[in-house]
């Protein structure tokens, strides 16, 4: 509010001025610079210029003027450079091309404009820049053109070329974003680009991978060009950096969208001193996480197989080590995370619930660059280096636990036997082959390893291999190719009995080729097409004795295989300055394939072993049993002010691919299922509906998006249901309805020492297994909480910097505890004694809440540094609050006691330290 | 899966291969404990969240007897038994209208009044009303078979997987039609008892006074050396051949009872049931037992929840029923077999418990006499007298702990009725 004040002096002052007599004045300018000018009349008259003094042109000014009043001579003065004047009284205060109005436009004052220092610049009508402190301490302002009363044009052309900050060189395949407008371009052969921007103040950033984004602001009076001279990433610091996705989230179709950028990581404190962004994730409205130390994700009421998370476009069937404490991804290796949990784009399709889109960082091709972190538990190094320079780098991370070693150092004889290890590495090759075309090559491969019992040790492995060609065919068309494969898969080796002991496996694996294409046609369309196939090949289970000795018989289910195929045709259509629409399409196609035999049951009754009427066999790559259907990506924006819009969308998903559990979280030795005959793929459909409001351009960010979300054939399972090595799993499987709607607000603030968000959800989620036949029910067939049903959600990061140096982050999470299943009884069957269960899902577990802290201390920001370092220290769950993870019943001396176990009860600090070079 | 983490004593350790000399001093503050951290959970009120509901135990047999429906309630965990569902009225109706109606012989116990035999391709359905007037009714349930039959039952002496010597009771049943399918199988298991320091003679307090007391022994008054002990199975023995070539019960293990366990030591006898049960009905059981059995694997609780089966309340479809009512094809079998038979010359297992001989004394005051205050808590039999050469310092009696010297501690004196030595 303060920096109202000089305002509305300013302008009082300015409405008394035009009362008063004028005096004249003569003088004679030879060769005179502007400076000298202005001294001259000054000395004269007793007005003060204000003016910066880099404003005046070079050229020196000779002209003669004979008793005229002051604003003539200014007018005459001025009337061939880009500076405008304002009198005020015996103030003289010039602009770079604004006119200072008198008159303001009414509400103007509503705005709340801020400036800090009126000398520097002024504001003026009818374009009113919004101003923000941002502006003047970060963003330089561009004028472009002079503001002329009688232009009627209200768009322009802006050109410009974008270098090297160090080298000058062009650099093609730059985006140019106008962030205000939404428009974007990027830059062509030559470094050139052109866009048209509607007359006003507008935000320009040029981006690009490996390149500090470079922020300008520019107000636009006419043609003009603006040139960008980009620093390549290296002397970025780590600022808390939360990324202005403000306006992109009031101008963009999508609802349900996030982006996270790896940095932000830094500002949610630490477990065990290791970054988590999928821990970041969970603090955004509408996503949960299914359990402290549980892998998975709940994505507005959806289960925790149906996110697709994908790595370089290639997807991660496990994305955490450790039973989900830590994530997979090496923190170091990421660039960012762009969550999409509706409005999914066209190119993603099955999975029903959300996409997680996370990008490697792009690989530097000028020199060699590092980062290492070490942490309590792990220690994680990171590498870039040219290979070609300047046209190709290579990047490699690796990261590796050593609690084996914390393990082995404790003196107990049974930890010895205990063990937990994983690590994970990365490799990512970039190759720009010339100025339309590049490729990018990711490897990935993570590998746990651990035993809770000595007698049985557990693994699993991702392995990730994406290569993606890009290709511009001139500045409007843009293809990629992108072919990967993936693999997970985990092993069980029991070895604790005389004659029991077993090695048990299971297999997934997929490869997918997928072509787009994107054609900005116009300013009104922006079509993107293609198409992908993937060939998922899956090994349900094997089991194998260990020694001869032992009698457990070897088993093996067959193979499953399946073809998932999609075409897809999206187009953005600007209907005017304020709506826009995003209308895609894709069409999903299935098809279970042979060789298999396929169990035919009896139509009216359940399936089960005792009604099967036959067994078909179909032969390699018949295709068994196909499935598939139109997939509809539509939203809207309706823009009601700048900076304020609504937002509706509607689409449906189809997922082929289904965990096998009856676990509550998903486990990593949970099997995966292709739909086949008796197996139907799972669907939802989705409205949604938000309003976004950005306040101070994009210093506040507030949202409010509702939801309301369909299910069907979402697996389940008969209790006791016998779900490994299992090759009629179709016996065990119930397929019911899903139902979830909640609402979901987020306020975020993005700017300043303070800045962090706040998020709230409300949801309810809803299963109901109905058939029928009694067996295949669960609560008489009505809907019933899920597992995941915790209607208030409440997430808090803040951050606070105290210097440059030193910044605090906190970290509280508020939820509902989730529903369980209590006994409430015993009872007698035939002379025994049984435990009578509640309905499913009749009772919850205690609130869960949590507040972590964390402390980052950088080290010095001298610009000569050898390497950057900074130091984390954090606390987790610093309340020490018990959360239980789950409750479970035992018996003891003929009286039942109900237990609960958690992860974290107590506090838990850590330290990490980072640097770079 | 449970893990938690631990602060320890930081560790300090100085990397010296850092450029410029930098050195860096790393304190880690953790350690990861495999050791579970559970303890009691407060979130749940066993008494205020009870379910009180009927419980249906009927099973209609094609046996010609009176057949029998048993009725309790659910109940709490730190109550005993359960609660009979008295004063109700018990009808079957099968599909031709014929109701065969029941009477309650002893609480909670309800006999058909006139005895007759599930009949094949008839329907039979139950319907309940309780003393307080809620109906229930089941779904219509028939035999699933006309007969079945135990073709042999026997007892082997094996060694288990697990290394354990004992003896294995099994059944062989083959039905060519193929039509049986589900098995459910009940046993009861009989056996002699001798009590190992059984004396004629029984201790008793005649009087005691402040400064004087009488102990004395005299003749039992019951057969307490000889006894009978019973026990039922306590896990629900389903088995299918569903899947198998043939529907065929080939040395299906219905019992197995290691050579150390007292009850084989000296006659045995077990009768096996053998029900052949609907598919509803066999998937009920198999859901119960799964439910009342620990998988043992961190990664795959079983998902419990109430399980409802074939009988629901006709007046509001949201109360819960417990039970199933059943029609199943039965036979029955009995054998007996002898320590000898399997393990001939072989050291009889030891007994129940380990017996002692002591001596009690009767010193003290009034209240404070040991071998009084036994007698009279029923602790302990007379073994014999302690005479010079006895134990030392101790009371007038040798005594052993009662189930040492009194059969009727583990079984019933009487000889059942199908006993055969």
């Amino acid at each position: 509010m303060k920096n109202i004040w000089p305002w509305l002096i300013f302008f009082f002052v300015i409405m008394a001025y035009g009362q008063e007599q004028q005096p004249k004045y003569s003088f004679d300018f030879d060769d005179n610079t502007f400076k000298e000018v202005f001294s001259s009349i000054e000395a004269k008259s007793g007005v003060k210029f204000f003016y910066a003094e880099d404003w005046l042109p070079e050229t020196t000014f000779t002209k003669s003027y004979d008793q005229l009043v002051l604003p003539d001579i200014l007018k005459n003065l001025f009337q061939d450079t880009d500076l405008n004047f304002f009198i005020d009284k015996d103030r003289i205060i010039l602009t770079q091309r604004k006119i200072i109005y008198d008159n303001l436009p009414e509400g103007f004052f509503d705005k709340k404009p801020t400036v800090k220092d009126i000398e520097e610049e002024v504001v003026a009508a009818p374009v009113f820049v919004q101003r923000n402190e941002r502006q003047t301490t970060r963003i330089p302002t561009i004028y472009i053109g002079k503001e002329n009363r009688n232009n009627i044009k209200r768009r322009y052309q802006l050109k410009g070329t974008i270098t090297d900050f160090d080298t000058g060189k062009p650099l093609p395949n730059i985006a140019i974003l106008a962030k205000n407008s939404g428009l974007g371009t990027v830059s062509g052969n030559g470094g050139n680009y052109s866009l048209t921007l509607p007359a006003g103040s507008d935000i320009i950033e040029a981006s690009s991978l490996g390149y500090l984004t470079n922020s300008k602001r520019v107000v636009i009076f006419s043609d003009g060009s603006l040139n960008f001279a980009l620093s390549e990433t290296r002397e970025q610091l780590d600022e808390v950096v939360v990324r202005a996705d403000a306006l992109k989230n009031v101008e963009s179709t999508t609802t349900g969208s996030a982006n996270i950028d790896v940095e932000e990581s830094k500002n949610i404190p630490l477990v065990l001193g290791e970054r988590n962004v999928l821990t970041v994730a969970t603090s955004l409205p509408g996503i949960t996480s299914a359990g402290e130390g549980a892998t998975g994700f709940n994505v507005r009421g959806g289960k925790t197989d149906q996110n697709l998370i994908l790595l370089d476009d290639g997807i991660i069937y496990n994305p955490t080590h450790f039973f989900g404490i830590f994530q997979a991804l090496n923190p170091v290796a990421i660039e960012d995370v762009n969550i999409y949990k509706g409005s999914i784009p066209v190119q993603y399709g099955g999975r029903l619930s959300s996409v997680f889109d996370i990008n490697s960082k792009s690989v530097d091709a000028e020199k060699i660059k590092g980062e290492v972190s070490i942490g309590p538990i792990t220690a994680n190094a990171v590498v870039q280096m040219p290979i070609i320079k300047e046209k190709s780098g290579l990047m490699l991370g690796g990261r590796a636990a050593y609690s084996d070693w914390v393990l082995r150092t404790l003196n107990d004889s049974q930890l010895k036997d205990s063990q937990a290890s994983f690590y994970d590495i990365i490799a990512k090759y970039d190759h720009t082959i010339d100025e339309n075309n590049d490729i990018g090559i990711t490897a990935y491969y993570s590998d746990d390893k651990f035993s809770i019992t000595s007698d049985s040790l557990f693994g699993y492995t991702n392995r990730l291999l994406s290569a993606k060609w890009n290709h511009r065919f001139g500045d409007k068309k843009f293809g990629s190719l992108i072919l990967n494969n993936s693999q997970y898969k985990f092993d069980i080796d029991f070895d604790g009995s005389s004659n029991a002991n077993f090695e048990q496996s299971f297999q997934v694996d997929e490869t997918e080729l997928k072509l787009r294409f994107n054609y900005d046609v116009n300013d009104t369309h922006n079509l993107g097409f293609g198409t992908s196939a993937k060939l998922y090949r899956l090994l349900p289970g094997d089991i194998r004795p260990k020694s001869s000795t032992d009698l457990i018989t070897e088993l093996s289910v067959p193979e499953e295989k399946g073809l998932e195929a999609a075409l897809f045709v999206s187009d953005e259509l600007t209907v005017n300055d304020r709506l826009l629409l995003n209308l895609g399409l894709r069409y999903s196609f299935y098809s279970f394939l042979g060789p298999s035999v396929q169990r035919v049951y009896e139509p009216d009754l359940p399936k089960s072993d005792n009604t099967v009427i036959r067994e078909d066999s179909f032969g390699n790559n018949d295709f068994i049993q196909t499935y598939g259907g139109p997939e509809a990506r539509i939203s809207a924006r309706y823009l009601l002010k700048n900076d304020f819009s609504i937002k509706a969308g509607f689409d449906n998903t189809y997922q082929f691919i289904h965990t096998l559990t009856n676990n509550t979280t998903l486990s990593p030795v949970d099997t995966w299922k292709l739909s086949d005959t008796n197996i139907r793929p799972q669907q939802a459909y989705q409205f949604s509906l938000g309003l976004y409001k950005n306040i101070n351009v994009d210093e506040y960010e507030l949202s409010l998006e509702g939801f309301y979300k369909r299910q069907q054939d979402v697996l389940d399972f008969k209790t006791g249901a016998q779900l490994s090595l299992n090759e009629f799993v179709e016996t065990e499987v119930l397929q019911g309805d899903g139902k979830s709607y909640g609402a979901e607000l987020l306020l975020r603030k993005n700017q300043g020492d303070l800045n962090g968000w706040l998020s709230y959800t409300y949801s309810r989620s809803f299963f109901r297994l109905d058939s029928e036949f009694r067996e295949e029910r669960v609560n008489d067939g009505n809907f019933f909480p899920s597992n995941f049903d915790k209607p208030h959600d409440v997430s808090l990061v803040l951050n606070y910097k105290f210097s440059r140096r030193v910044s605090l982050s906190s970290n509280f999470v508020y939820q509902t505890g989730r529903p369980v299943t209590f006994p409430v009884g015993n009872y007698t069957i035939n002379g025994i004694n049984f435990v009578l269960y509640s309905d499913r899902n009749k009772f919850r577990i205690p609130d869960y809440y949590r507040l972590d802290l964390g402390i980052n201390v950088e080290g010095n920001h001298k610009k000569k540094k050898l390497f950057h370092s900074y130091w984390s220290f954090s606390v987790y769950n610093v309340l020490g609050r018990n959360n239980p993870y789950s409750v479970f019943f035992v018996t003891e001396d003929g009286e039942i006691k109900a237990l609960q176990s958690s992860i974290f009860n107590i506090p838990v600090p850590s330290i990490t330290y980072n640097f770079r070079f | 899966m449970i893990l938690t983490m631990i602060v320890m004593a930081p560790i300090r350790r100085i990397k010296k291969d850092l450029p410029k000399g930098i050195s860096m001093g790393i304190a880690m503050c953790l350690s990861l404990v495999f050791n579970s951290c559970v303890e009691p959970f407060e979130g749940v009120d066993f008494i205020t969240d009870f379910e009180d509901i009927l419980v249906v135990n009927a099973n209609l047999t094609n046996e010609l007897k009176r057949q029998e429906v048993v009725l309790t309630r659910s109940f709490r965990f730190d109550e005993e038994e359960a609660q009979n569902e008295e004063n109700a009225m018990v009808i079957v109706v099968d599909d031709q209208g014929t109701e065969l109606l029941f009477e309650e012989v002893s609480p909670g116990h309800y006999l058909s009044e006139m005895a007759f035999a599930a009949q094949p391709d008839r329907q039979y359905t139950l319907t309940i009303t309780t003393e307080n007037g809620n109906n229930y009714g089941s779904t219509a349930m028939g035999l699933p078979t006309a007969s079945t039959q135990i073709d042999a039952l026997y007892a082997e002496r094996i060694v288990t997987d697990d290394g354990d010597d004992g003896i294995g009771i099994f059944v062989d049943s083959f039905d060519a039609s193929g039509s049986s399918n589900y098995y459910r199988h009940e046993f009861v298991e009989t056996f002699k008892i001798i009590a190992p320091y059984w004396s004629p003679l029984d201790a008793v307090v005649v009087i005691e006074g402040i400064n004087t007391f009488d102990v004395r022994a005299i003749l039992r008054e019951q057969e307490e050396q000889v006894c009978f002990g019973e026990n039922r199975n306590t896990d629900i023995l389903i088995n299918s051949t569903v899947g198998l070539d043939e529907d065929r019960l080939e040395r299906y293990g219905i019992n197995f009872i290691s050579s150390d366990n007292y009850i084989l030591s000296h006659r045995y006898s077990i009768l096996v049931r053998q029900y052949v049960q609907s598919a509803e009905a066999f998937s009920y059981f198999e859901t119960l037992k799964g439910l009342s059995q620990n998988s043992g694997n961190v990664f795959s609780e079983d998902q419990p929840g109430f399980l409802q089966g074939n009988i629901f309340s006709l007046d509001d479809p949201d109360e819960n029923v417990s039970g199933f009512f059943e029609v199943t094809t039965v036979d029955e079998q009995r054998i007996f077999f002898n320590y000898e038979d399997f393990f001939p010359g072989e050291e009889l297992p030891p007994y129940v418990l380990d017996c002692i001989v002591y001596a009690p004394t009767t010193e003290g005051s009034f209240g404070q006499r040991e071998l009084l205050n036994l007698i009279y808590e029923d602790a302990i039999r007379f073994y014999d007298f302690n005479f010079n050469g006895g134990i030392p310092g101790g009371g007038p009696f040798l005594v052993v702990s009662t189930p040492c010297g009194d059969c009727t501690a583990l079984g019933s004196n009487k000889v059942p009725e199908f006993w055969v030595e």
